[in-house]
């Protein structure tokens, strides 16, 4: 009888061994064989050599066996795992339920704090990172002409000459925003448009849904009455009519033939053109010296932005050379065009990504805490666990599993908060950002909550479950769950408090600077009065209104009537208004030049009527007004602000000075200063006052109305407890013609309120975020050293017993938990060095490192976490030495 | 030997175990000998091929194993029957019973069935 020999069950040691398995069992069997047959009277030999026979071919049934025993040892494993992950899914599900009230709260926090990055994240990618919906859209770039370091549209004669010139483009292409009168279907509107060259649609690679566009001939003079539809339009105007195409609409009081549709994706920009008409420029436009056009160009394949650029400013010194007048001191500048079109909101994105991500981070220190907390307090279940023969990565993954639940509904809730936040971001900026519309739950973000969740349960979870997995048997039965671990030798909380706090910190000067910036804002002079001012804007047809005579003697009959209006103190003209928002018009920035040509720079043009001071309530400094007597006929006189006098006569006297605008005036004649006005915050009260020059809007030549499509701002002052309504300024066109559109219809109070409300919704949005931060943060401290008290009831018992005072315990507990907010807040105020230099274009008045406000942050945080710590400390200084002693 | 060997049909000694299996829990060698000994040692033809069924059979669930000791006290592998397994036995009756039949109905018929008959 060959026994088993004894090493072979050490092979069994680790789990079954399948090939010895079937070894014993095949040899058992032939050992009962030989057996029996011995028992019958066989002699051993032979007994052998018959079992052997009658079982046919061992090595081919072992083999066999062998093979089959290892597939159903594989599958049993498998089964085994998968019914080990299910048992630890409904365990989780069982523990999480069983203590309702923390997952309840680690579940809120999680969920918002998972939708709120999410919901961030969404907007950013619908408006900044993904692509431009275009063939190609990196190739395509967008090129200005500029002046010290501003950029300006182009003049149709240097457009034309880098289009010849130019050989790192494979198109150029040029647009003119104008604004239509369309009088189709009743009331005449204003609607933003363009003139556009025929290439303008292919270079962008966008071929319309219905009909056709431009052709290279219809794009030369004369000028053909064709128009292209956008989707907008034709969905809100003509409710898609399907028959659009060879229809005739009203535009400026023509006759327009309907040839193409552009898709939806082509209206990139809440406020872009609606329709487009040939550009065709004339020999007389091409003479304009004025900038007018948008330029646009498709990069060959293999040129980069840097050598297009380098090729544009060696033609800017060819063009500087050749066309002087309109070209002084000009460079040109390309770049990306999706820089150039959302360039403003990536930052903005950005650094609200950064804060949201940070109170993200705040809250998941929170639950880990949480789960820290709640881990210890299990260490008795776990340390059962364990002896019942659990091995520690199974009680790692049981944790995590828990961890794992948690954050999968708090990515479901999260889902939910994202959902509701973009719809809110929708109604909030939709009007404005470019391409916020498109925002929604997509597949990308749900990527981004995926990986949320995982982030969050490795962040939440991973320690905890370590720790918790780490417990010793002995110490832990014995101690009845009890450990006696407090927050100094507890580094993993000590680190949770300072990266929460680092990151407030961190926050709250971001908002503190912000706020800052508000109340500088709130405190700038606009250096207008804007209470009972309404202005709205209208434009002359240049096909009734076709020379500067025509335009303003039908300006000044306006002007007339408006001003004769019961209820109206007094009212004016103006080419363009402060803080006007629409991109409609055009902010003409000629040269202003001093003969002889030594002192030159370029400024803003405003044309206005008389009285426009007065209306507006800018202060006269020195000088006089215009009156009636500034006309065409009369001596060029021109009105400078404060900025524009300190820039061109230092230390001088303004009024009488002489200068002349080359690119402006025909001919250019001189100019003398009758007056100087107080500065306006034309471009927003953060921004500093530009220089403006105010002319008469009656000695205005014809080519300069017509770059700005001969319209004008009316603007009246109404008199005290008269409401303002565009009523009124309709009915003064009226009188005049009837035909006449009226837009942008607002109070100045309104403009005033609408240039500030991005940047106030930016800032309150950033001041929440500060203050969940900080709350989050108060909580966290609150419940460690909630936590830490709790636990350390004895020593502290002790203590007292020993004869320490009230006083001597608030200041151990208050210290031990000051020490890691002290360190978060050094931490926070170096990092802060940092960002808040990301934050410097947005400050305005105050300091990307202003002392205050660290200080005063630095401050509000230690102040929260002294009371977060005071609270719980009271409740130590209370400990009763004797029953804390005897419920240990 | 010189017995008359039978073919084994498909899946017929699987039937075989599973009926031997219903006396109780045995060990592949008494799995064998019963077999044999209630053929009249007419079917079971190698003694080996009893055991890629019992693995195979223990793969889908129909029987399951364990190391026990056998009666001279030696470790041995003991197989039973799994309520699936009792299942299967009993449809596989059932089918092997209505197979014999219909093999037997013809074999045994003294003539050829008239035409249009069920």
């Amino acid at each position: 009888m060959a026994h088993t020999p004894l090493w072979r069950r050490y092979l069994r040691f680790f789990g079954a061994n399948v090939e010895a398995d079937v070894d014993d069992e095949l040899r058992f069997h032939l050992d009962a064989k030989v057996d029996e047959l011995i028992a019958q009277g066989w002699p051993r030999e032979r007994a052998r050599a018959e079992a052997r026979r009658a079982f046919g071919d061992i090595a081919a049934v072992r083999q066999t066996c062998q093979g089959l025993g290892k597939q159903s040892e594989e599958h049993m494993r498998k089964t085994e795992y998968f019914v080990g992950w299910r048992q630890d899914v409904t365990y989780g599900l069982r523990q999480l339920g069983k203590r309702w009230a923390t997952t309840l709260l680690a579940l809120l926090t999680l969920g918002i704090g998972i939708g709120a990055v999410a919901a961030v994240f969404s907007l950013l990618h619908a408006v900044v990172l993904r692509p431009l919906p275009f063939r190609e859209p990196n190739q395509i770039v967008s090129l200005w002409s500029t002046r010290q370091g501003r950029n300006d549209v182009v003049t149709p004669r240097n457009f034309d000459s880098w289009r010849r010139g130019a050989h790192s483009f494979r198109q150029l292409a040029a647009l003119r925003r104008i604004t239509f009168t369309v009088s189709e279907g009743g009331k005449a509107t204003q609607i933003p448009g363009g003139e556009a060259t025929s290439d303008f649609f292919s270079l962008f690679g966008v071929s319309p849904v219905f009909g056709r566009t431009f052709t290279t001939e219809e794009d030369r003079p004369p000028r053909l009455n064709l128009v292209v539809l956008s989707h907008r339009l034709w969905h809100e105007r003509f409710a898609e009519d399907q028959g659009i195409l060879g229809r005739q609409i009203r535009l400026n009081r023509e006759s327009y033939t309907v040839i193409g549709v552009m898709p939806a994706r082509f209206d990139l920009r809440p406020e872009g053109e609606q329709l487009w008409i040939p550009l065709a420029l004339s020999g007389q436009e091409m003479n304009w010296t004025g900038g007018v056009l948008y330029v646009f160009g498709r990069l060959r394949p293999n040129v980069t932005l840097r050598q297009a650029q380098a090729e544009m400013a060696v033609m800017a010194r060819v063009l500087q050379a050749r066309y002087p007048d309109m070209n002084r001191e000009r460079d040109i500048s390309v770049h990306d065009f999706s820089s150039d079109l959302v360039g403003d909101y990536r930052q903005q994105f950005l650094i609200l990504l950064a804060a949201v991500g940070s109170v993200f981070l705040i809250a998941c220190a929170n639950v880990a805490n949480l789960l820290l907390a709640r881990g210890a307090g299990r260490s008795r279940e776990l340390t059962i666990r364990s002896a019942l023969g659990a091995t520690r990565s199974r009680i790692v993954r049981q944790l995590l599993i828990e961890s794992l639940l948690l954050a999968l509904a708090g990515a479901a809730l999260g889902l939910l908060v994202t959902g509701g936040a973009i719809r809110i971001a929708k109604l909030a900026g939709g009007a404005v950002v470019p391409r916020l519309s498109e925002a929604s739950v997509d597949g990308s973000v749900l990527v981004v909550v995926l990986a949320l969740t995982f982030i969050c349960t490795l962040f939440c979870g991973m320690l905890p479950a370590l720790r918790a997995a780490q417990v010793d048997l002995q110490s832990a039965l014995g101690q009845g769950g009890r450990s006696s671990a407090g927050l100094v030798r507890d580094p993993a909380r000590s680190a949770y408090i300072t990266a929460e706090v680092g990151f407030a910190l961190v926050l709250l000067v971001a908002a503190g600077l912000l706020i800052r910036t508000a109340i500088a804002a709130q405190n700038v002079q606009p250096g207008f009065v804007p209470d009972g001012v309404v202005t709205a804007r209208t434009a002359l047809p240049t096909t009734v209104y076709k020379t500067a005579n025509q335009v303003v003697s039908a300006y000044e009959r306006i002007l007339d009537g408006l001003a004769g209006h019961a209820g109206v103190r007094s009212a004016a003209l103006t080419s363009k208004v402060p803080l006007g928002t629409s991109g409609a018009g055009l902010v003409l920035k000629p040269n202003a030049v001093i003969p002889p040509l030594k002192n030159e720079l370029s400024t803003e043009l405003q044309y206005i009527s008389p009285g426009y001071f007065t209306t507006m309530g800018i202060a006269l400094v020195r000088g006089r007004e215009f009156n009636a007597h500034d006309r065409a006929g009369s001596a060029q006189v021109a009105v400078v602000n404060q900025a524009l006098a300190r820039r061109l006569w230092p230390g001088q006297d303004p009024v009488g000075q002489l200068l002349r605008l080359p690119e402006f005036d025909t001919g250019s004649p001189r100019r003398k200063v009758i007056g100087v006005v107080a500065d306006v915050h034309g471009d927003g009260l953060m921004m500093p006052p530009p220089t403006v020059l105010y002319v008469p809007f009656a000695q205005v030549p014809i080519n300069p109305w017509q770059w700005t499509e001969q319209s004008l701002y009316l603007v009246a002052r109404m008199q005290p407890g008269t409401l303002a309504d565009s009523e009124l300024l309709e009915f003064a066109l009226k009188t005049v013609d009837s035909q006449l559109p009226l837009g942008d219809i607002r109070t100045m109070n309104q403009r005033l309120a609408q240039s500030v409300s991005a940047a106030r919704f930016y800032t309150l949005l950033l001041t929440i975020l500060g203050l969940c931060g900080l709350v989050l943060t108060g909580a966290g401290i609150y419940g460690v050293v909630a936590y830490f008290v709790n636990r350390q009831r004895a020593e502290i018992g002790v203590r007292v017993a020993l004869g320490a005072t009230r006083a001597t315990v608030l200041m151990f507990v208050v210290r031990q938990g000051m020490r890691p907010v002290l360190v978060g807040i050094g931490f926070g105020v170096v990092a802060s060095f940092v960002t808040s230099r990301a934050l410097a274009s947005q400050l305005y008045g105050v300091g990307s490192m202003d002392p205050i406000t660290f200080v005063a942050v630095a401050c509000l945080l230690f102040a929260v976490a002294i009371l977060a710590c005071y609270v719980p400390a009271r409740q130590a200084a209370r400990v009763d030495p004797m029953v804390a002693l005897r419920t240990e | 030997m010189e017995q008359p060997e039978l073919e084994l049909l498909r899946g017929t000694l699987d039937l075989l175990i599973l009926k031997t299996l219903t006396w109780g829990p045995l060990h592949g060698y008494a799995i064998a000998t019963a077999i044999r000994r209630q053929t009249d040692e007419a079917l079971l033809v190698e003694e080996g091929a009893l055991y890629p069924a019992l693995y195979r059979m223990q793969a889908k669930a129909w029987i399951e194993a364990e190391w026990g000791l056998s009666e001279n006290n030696r470790r041995a592998k003991y197989y039973q029957l799994t309520l699936e397994g009792r299942r299967h036995l009993r449809s596989e009756v059932k089918t092997w019973k209505a197979y014999a039949n219909a093999v037997a109905k013809v074999l045994q018929a003294t003539q050829l069935p008239a035409p249009g008959g069920s």
